[in-house]
């Protein structure tokens, strides 16, 4: 099984390296969409706030293979998305991978951010205007950063989910470890061989990521 | 599997039975965890680190595609085949007992030792203080951690369809295919799973209550 592994190094390679970007661009996108759902939500937009109860009612209760699905084969469907100055993104199918896995992360990370800004005592808010900080500076020097801290140890479960949902976007033709690892059983038939390092490398991505996000809550988080 | 509703019977089999043989690995994982001897603990820690660092879709397809491929292996002709139903039981059971050992292993540490010791004093054997006292307890302090994992298990049903099983993914695929409406078929199957999610969660909402209630007569 090693030699198989040393002969298509190259190939797995790149499949890590696909589903950490993968991983990494839906968390970014993610948690950019769950802090602008976190402000509605928090503000007076009732509409807004309906919307996107809603919307994350749905992106929590389905399937993520049936929200990838939708996605690519779905959006396709309609006329005026192929006609769309979007279509050129919406059409690949790692694009595709990375937005409905952003908007899936975002619907959990919503209730995680929302749980953080309630946290945050409304004598600190009020402090902070006293003292003449400028919006801006209270949403990131205050809000944003007592929030995230606050999230930490429950974000990091959403990384490692996340990672593992990559696996999915394989089912869209993306060549992520999981997709190259389903073209190389087809390829040469070694199946085992083939399945067996696929799940050693997620393990050890795992663990790893575990690792590096534990040293991050120890070194970065309790300081603060 | 031409019909929805023959679709969704089939994914509800599947749930059902990975929940039935989830919920046993689960406790005997849950016990492991809780055992006294340190070697069976670690030795159930790297199992549940194992089972819960996995993509459930890999794990999926090391039973089916892994499983055949090694039933063929060691005896070529051989009748028995690892079928999309089974691989899909397995998969999703063990991915879920990885998650369940953690609440059941809580719930477990909550009942004090002493029953055990006065079970077994009482003339008990050790299945039966399991079975007859324990159990019966856990049972309150697991349901909602268990109920959110059932929830997940439903969920990733979806993800057998991938090994070819005519639950409601393929109806939907397959339907997509033919009628060139993928968007409409796509949100019907979503929509379908939204509704048994819905109602699961009322269904252990009522339980939860149910037991609530029978629980505090007692206090």
């Amino acid at each position: 099984m090693f030699d198989f592994f040393i002969t298509h190094f190259e190939t797995f390679k790149m499949g890590v390296l696909v589903s950490l970007g993968l991983t990494f661009s839906s968390l970014f996108l993610g948690l950019i969409l769950a802090a602008v759902s976190t402000a509605v939500l928090q503000s007076r937009f009732r509409l807004g706030g309906f919307l996107i109860r809603t919307l994350n009612q749905f992106l929590r209760g389905t399937p993520i293979l049936v929200q990838i699905y939708l996605m690519y084969y779905g959006l396709g469907q309609f006329e005026w998305i192929q006609n769309s100055v979007l279509w050129p993104w919406l059409q690949h199918p790692s694009y595709c991978a990375v937005l409905a896995l952003a908007l899936n992360s975002s619907a959990y990370t919503t209730v995680l951010l929302q749980g953080a800004v309630r946290a945050i005592p409304n004598g600190e808010m009020e402090a902070c205007k006293v003292l003449g900080f400028t919006p801006w500076q209270m949403l990131v020097r205050v809000l944003l950063k007592r929030a995230f801290i606050n999230i930490w140890p429950a974000y990091t479960n959403e990384i490692i989910m996340v990672f593992k949902a990559t696996s999915i976007a394989s089912t869209i033709t993306v060549l992520d470890l999981m997709g190259v690892t389903r073209q190389l059983m087809s390829e040469t038939y070694q199946t085992m061989d083939c399945l067996l390092i696929a799940g050693v490398l997620y393990l050890t991505i795992t663990y790893l990521l575990s690792a590096v996000l534990y040293w991050i809550k120890k070194r970065v988080i309790v300081l603060h | 599997m031409n019909t929805l509703l023959a679709a969704g019977l089939m994914t509800l089999q599947v749930a059902f039975s990975a929940l039935a043989l989830g919920l046993l690995f689960g406790v005997l994982l849950g016990l492991a965890n809780t055992h006294a001897n340190p070697w069976v603990r670690r030795l159930a820690e790297t199992v549940s680190i194992f089972l819960r660092g996995i993509p459930e879709l890999l794990l999926l397809f090391t039973i089916y595609y892994g499983g055949n491929s090694l039933l063929n292996f060691l005896s070529p002709g051989f009748p028995f085949e690892i079928s999309p139903f089974l691989a899909g039981c397995l998969g999703l059971a063990l991915s879920f007992a990885g998650y369940a050992a953690q609440v059941i292993a809580a719930a477990l540490k909550t009942i004090p030792r002493g029953q055990f010791e006065a079970g077994m004093a009482l003339g008990f054997s050790a299945p039966q203080v399991f079975m007859k006292i324990v159990c019966p307890q856990i049972w309150q302090h697991a349901l909602p951690g268990l109920g959110n994992l059932w929830q997940v298990l439903l969920k990733d049903t979806a993800l057998v369809s991938v090994l070819g099983l005519g639950e409601i993914m393929q109806w939907a695929k397959l339907e997509a295919n033919t009628s060139r409406e993928p968007f409409l078929y796509f949100m019907l199957a979503a929509g379908v799973y939204f509704l048994f999610g819905t109602l699961s969660q009322i269904a252990i909402y009522y339980k939860q209550q149910a037991m609530h209630k029978k629980v505090s007569y007692h206090v």
